[in-house]
């Protein structure tokens, strides 16, 4: 513990940045074992692996010629020597593709596997424990091995005076590239071996895959012929392609300008109101489906009436009435209004015919029987039995179970105050 | 990084600056160490003044007898890293009072701002010390964080010793010695430092621009 009075700071984030990336491998050979990932991750992770495993396998092979070559290794001492390589990247955390050829080049110089391991290991010490390049040292410590001490009394000026250079140089570094080693460059080595690893099983696989794609006749040529014959609007393919092509601008053209009339010629906005209004409309449009049950059942006109008559008192029509617009072009979903969902119910109830009607006609029948009323009103009090004002509805008299005196009351007290019944009144069957 | 960019005394250009001071003249970021050392003496010989020469508490005196226990001796001769007048830093003993201005140019992996130049008082026991009293004293958490040990990592229970060392520290008025010799003088030393180094910077940006 030490205690610091700060008088002036500074700021740098390169040590901060550093030590991210010495996790940056981590991500990436989490994806590789397909942890936390998904499936492009994982694909491109094993992808990854495979070709590590490659670029390892390759760099072993080289090494293993040359083991062979210069150092007699037989097949078990080259396992041996692959798994030390292995170890020694994980305790020191130096990658192996760097230990591979310092331990080729004392492999040519020892013309021993056990004893170029050991001139490898005391390199390495001599590199961690001095800072110097793996590569310089190794190259020195293999010359001093073939009796050219120059170079690592070049290195390393305190073995000037040395009797036994390389011995001393062994004794003076002994251990410290494993003590030395960096725990995020070992981290890294370990999860890159287990990389390899994994890319090892992964790269036969893909070899397969890869050789039965290229073959004749396979994948990759039968995919490559249908793009060439689909570029080509000669063959039959390019031909039908041009087709599908053509129909299908005409489909979208087509959907565009139908939502367009209902969006004052934007075709979002018209999709948008449509969606919107019958989103609102869903309670009315399960009654009017239950019309449509019921027409189709065979039943009879009351029930028909009867199934209007519920969808209008259960407010599902006011409520849609009720749905203001100010959204561009909203009120031209006619469909959707009040009159012509009632007048698609009389047209399915009355006529007996299940013909829908469209909403330019069902609009002029509404705009008919608005003119038909006005001229009504018009000619109120020139024809007997006509009202002698305007048409009002509201007239509430209850005859089931009522008391017919009560009853008569009700309709002296209506005459005296209104003059006469509406006109409607005649029309519709009391009782 | 705002908040950084309001305080004055954080310095975003130093590494440019330090590397270039000496290219444009051998010698020069020596000469700005050696002013802004300057600037810190008087605050220095006064936390100096201030640190007891011997132990405040028995515990950290080199003279204190070795105990055992069942047949084991342990090493509580006061001859530890904490020891007052034995105390260690790297391995090499720390005299007490062993106050000095440090500049550290160094990057760190933990914290984007750090240091670049401030008093430093190095024996880790009368830092310790030196600064206990200074907060509540109170426990932030019931353990400690995972420390490095024997050649692994450990943590412990905060079991009070940190409570009882400050109320004796507290009891004897030698407490948050440190901070409060210094805190007098830092102001007028921020400043200062302050003027050094954009003395320097300046050079730098002059020349080179």
């Amino acid at each position: 513990m030490s205690v610091i009075i700060k008088l002036l700071s500074k700021f740098d984030d390169s040590g901060l940045k550093k030590a991210k990336s010495s996790f940056g491998g981590l991500s990436k050979t989490l994806g590789a074992i397909g942890i936390g990932f998904g499936l492009k991750q994982l694909t491109d992770g094993l992808l990854d692996a495979a070709k590590a495993a490659a670029a390892d396998e390759k760099s072993t092979r080289l090494l293993n010629i040359q083991l062979t070559r210069n150092a007699g290794a037989t097949a078990a001492s080259l396992k041996e020597n692959d798994k030390f390589i292995e170890s020694l990247s994980l305790q020191t955390g130096i990658m192996d593709d760097d230990l591979r050829p310092a331990m080729a080049r004392f492999g040519n110089v020892t013309g021993n596997v056990r004893e170029a391991q050991r001139l490898l290991r005391i390199s390495l010490d001599g590199a961690a424990g001095s800072g110097k390049n793996l590569d310089a040292v190794s190259k020195a410590v293999s010359k001093a091995y073939a009796g050219n001490t120059t170079s690592l009394k070049k290195l390393f000026p305190e073995l000037a005076k040395s009797k036994d250079v390389l011995g001393d140089f062994a004794k003076t570094y002994e251990g410290l590239a494993i003590e030395n080693a960096d725990p995020f460059m070992k981290f890294n080595n370990s999860l890159d071996i287990l990389k390899e690893k994994l890319g090892v099983v992964v790269l036969p696989i893909l070899i397969d895959f890869i050789s039965e794609i290229s073959k004749p006749g396979g994948a990759i040529e039968v995919v490559g012929k249908f793009f060439d014959d689909l570029a080509n609007p000669k063959s039959d393919v390019g031909k039908t392609f041009a087709e599908i092509k053509a129909a299908v601008g005409q489909v979208i053209t087509g959907v565009k300008d139908f939502f367009a009339l209902f969006g004052n010629g934007d075709a979002i906005e018209g999709f948008k109101n449509i969606a919107t209004s019958l989103i609102q409309m869903l309670p009315a449009l399960l009654a009017l489906k239950g019309i449509f049950m019921l027409a189709s059942a065979g039943k009879s006109i009351a029930n028909l009436a009867k199934a209007i008559g519920l969808m209008t008192g259960a407010g599902a029509v006011d409520t849609v009435v009720g749905a203001g617009g100010g959204t561009k072009g909203k009120g031209k979903v006619p469909i959707l209004g009040t009159g012509a969902l009632l007048g698609l119910g009389m047209v399915l109830s009355l006529g007996g015919d299940t013909k829908l009607q469209t909403p330019e006609e069902v609009a002029q029948r509404t705009a008919e029987r608005k003119a038909n009323l006005k001229a009504l009103q018009k000619n109120a009090g020139t024809f007997p039995g006509l009202p002698q004002r305007p048409v009002t509805n509201n007239v509430t008299i209850n005859v089931q179970g009522a008391d017919p005196k009560a009853t008569v009351d009700a309709l002296g007290k209506y005459i005296k105050q209104n003059g006469s019944l509406p006109y409607n009144f005649y029309t519709r069957k009391v009782g | 990084v705002v908040a950084m960019a309001k305080n004055s005394n954080v310095i975003f250009d130093a590494k440019p600056v330090l590397k270039a001071l000496n290219q444009l003249e051998p010698g020069l970021r020596k000469q700005m160490l050696r002013e802004m050392k300057e600037i810190t003496k008087p605050a220095v010989n006064n936390i100096k003044s201030v640190i007891p020469s011997t132990a405040p508490m028995s515990g950290m005196s080199v003279s204190r007898t070795s105990t055992s226990v069942e047949g084991r001796s342990f090493n509580n001769n006061g001859s530890g890293r904490l020891s007052w007048t034995g105390g260690k830093y790297k391995n090499r003993v720390i005299a007490p009072d062993n106050v000095i201005p440090r500049f550290s140019s160094g990057r760190s992996r933990r914290s984007a701002v750090t240091s670049l130049f401030g008093i430093w008082l190095r024996s880790p026991g009368v830092a310790m010390v030196a600064t206990a009293g200074k907060g509540s004293g109170r426990a932030k958490y019931a353990t400690t964080r995972e420390y490095p040990y024997k050649g692994g990592v450990r943590r412990h229970r905060n079991n009070g010793q940190g409570d009882a060392l400050i109320r004796k520290v507290k009891s004897s008025g030698l407490y948050n010695f440190f901070y409060k010799a210094g805190d007098a003088s830092v102001p007028g030393m921020e400043s200062e430092v302050k003027l050094v180094w954009e003395k320097y910077s300046k050079m730098v940006s002059r020349r080179l621009g």
